[in-house]
């Protein structure tokens, strides 16, 4: 393990497809699942991220990077209670610039955040799949799940009066 | 991703039950007429957004009802959301049910839980992960605020609630937010919060703060409308010795009112004209 600067621990991040990202430890541990595999004393060398390419990588450590608790230049850790409120809004708008991706690594996106279990990143990725399903109808989230019917008629009628109040 | 899946439908269970829990609650209960694979789905969601902008044109507090019931499968395992913003302006009429969804969701695998309109009274509240608690136009009784049975509670916020009791208690509470909410009790509010470490006390009476030896930042604004003093004086003005005054006679004559202030870096005080802190140089000094 590498170390930069004094009290900044670095950690090296490596993708399937051999490429290698050394990262402050802190920007790391904002995935939970990194996050044990260094309190747990498993990350003395680099650590192999497995299914998540370097493309997908490299945008969850920018993530990481940006909602890293950030230190101030005076050295003191700035609480991101001082100013929640600006602060959050930066995020947010920082977020949705970062999230304006295709389909399709959006859902690699998803994926990477939940193998590595990054909380915001997940709520991001899974709040703009579903703001893609325009108005909410039945029809509109069947295509979507890419689901065909398997249900006898009768058995959709039972499904539809236990909760009918959905249907209305 | 050349060749990735990009088909929803293909990512695994555990994470297809979060995305949906993004999904409003009525249409994330539809899911179940789409195929066997999702009749109970929409049952394990992580996250549930409850708003009577959603609701209102759809379902009755009996159909309220049925859908916590079903969600929260009594008997069965523990609530598995992780995550409940439920706001019941208007949605229900039994108060004692949301009560009970609330302390349910609670039990369970809850960390974050965002609550307005509903009533809250004894015993506490008893949650192993909760991590944040905002309420919003509540009615608190009792030892609900004694947050002893939630030890993960990091965050509590509190606006526009009525609160008949005198006391708010946690070991874990790390930031305060109390804005707009009104005390209703015999004798002046209390707070015993040792781990706390930002506050924000805006429009309420100013409560007696315990020992908060971490505070960094505190903002305390007290409320404009209350007279908060105890008018024993000989001119009906504040005495400044009674145990209204003073506290419950452990703090003898320090200023106990701001006293668990004195740690703090960042303080600001901002009163009213007329509004007289007493002792405020001994403060200060610390």
């Amino acid at each position: 393990m590498a170390t930069r600067e004094a009290g900044k621990k670095m950690i090296m991040l490596k993708s399937p497809d051999g490429m290698e990202f050394e990262v402050e430890e802190a920007v790391a541990m904002e995935s939970q699942t990194i996050r044990k595999m260094i309190e747990d004393d498993c990350a003395d060398t680099a650590i192999l991220i497995p299914n998540i390419n370097s493309k997908i990588l490299s945008r969850v450590i920018e993530y990481c990077n940006k909602h890293v608790p950030t230190t101030g230049a005076t050295g003191a850790a700035a609480s991101d209670t001082v100013a929640p409120a600006a602060l959050a809004e930066d995020l947010k708008i920082w977020d949705a610039e970062f999230i304006k991706v295709n389909r399709a690594t959006r859902f690699n996106l998803i994926q990477a955040a939940s193998y590595l279990n990054i909380k915001g990143l997940l709520d991001l990725t899974s709040q703009t799949t579903i703001d893609t399903i325009s108005d909410n109808s039945l029809e509109e989230i069947r295509s979507f799940l890419s689901t065909k019917n398997d249900y006898l008629p009768e058995e959709e009628q039972t499904i539809r009066r236990e909760n009918q109040w959905a249907f209305q | 991703m050349p060749g990735g899946e990009d088909r929803i439908s293909a990512l695994p269970d555990g994470v297809l039950q979060h995305v949906l829990g993004f999904l409003p609650a009525h249409d994330a209960v539809q899911t179940s007429v789409l195929a066997g694979r999702w009749r109970h789905a929409w049952r394990s969601i992580r996250r549930l957004h409850l708003s009577p902008e959603d609701w209102w044109d759809r379902g009755s507090p009996e159909h309220l009802k049925n859908f916590f019931d079903a969600l929260l499968s009594p008997g069965g395992h523990d609530s598995i959301l992780e995550e409940a913003k439920l706001d019941f302006d208007g949605l229900v009429e039994d108060c004692a049910h949301a009560e009970v969804w609330i302390r349910r969701i609670l039990s369970g695998q809850a960390q974050v839980l965002d609550v307005s309109f509903a009533t809250l009274e004894n015993p506490p509240l008893v949650s192993r992960h909760l991590r944040k608690l905002e309420l919003t136009e509540m009615i608190l009784e009792g030892d609900v605020l004694d947050f002893a049975s939630c030890p993960a509670l990091e965050d509590l916020k509190m606006a526009d609630c009525r609160l008949y009791l005198d006391k708010i208690s946690s070991q874990s509470v790390k930031r305060l937010n109390i804005d707009s909410c009104y005390f209703f009790c015999d004798c002046r509010p209390s707070i015993s919060i040792p781990s706390l470490l930002w506050l924000l006390l805006d429009s309420c009476i100013v409560p007696f703060l315990g020992s908060m030896p971490s505070l960094e930042t505190a903002f305390v604004k007290p409320a404009a409308y209350s007279r908060d003093c105890c008018i024993r004086g000989a001119f009906k003005e504040c005495c400044g010795i009674c145990a209204e005054c003073t506290g419950d006679g452990d703090h003898g004559s320090r200023c106990v009112l701001l006293g668990g202030l004195a740690s703090a870096i960042h303080l600001e005080l901002v009163a009213e004209p007329g509004m007289v802190f007493l002792e405020l140089p001994s403060l200060l000094s610390v």
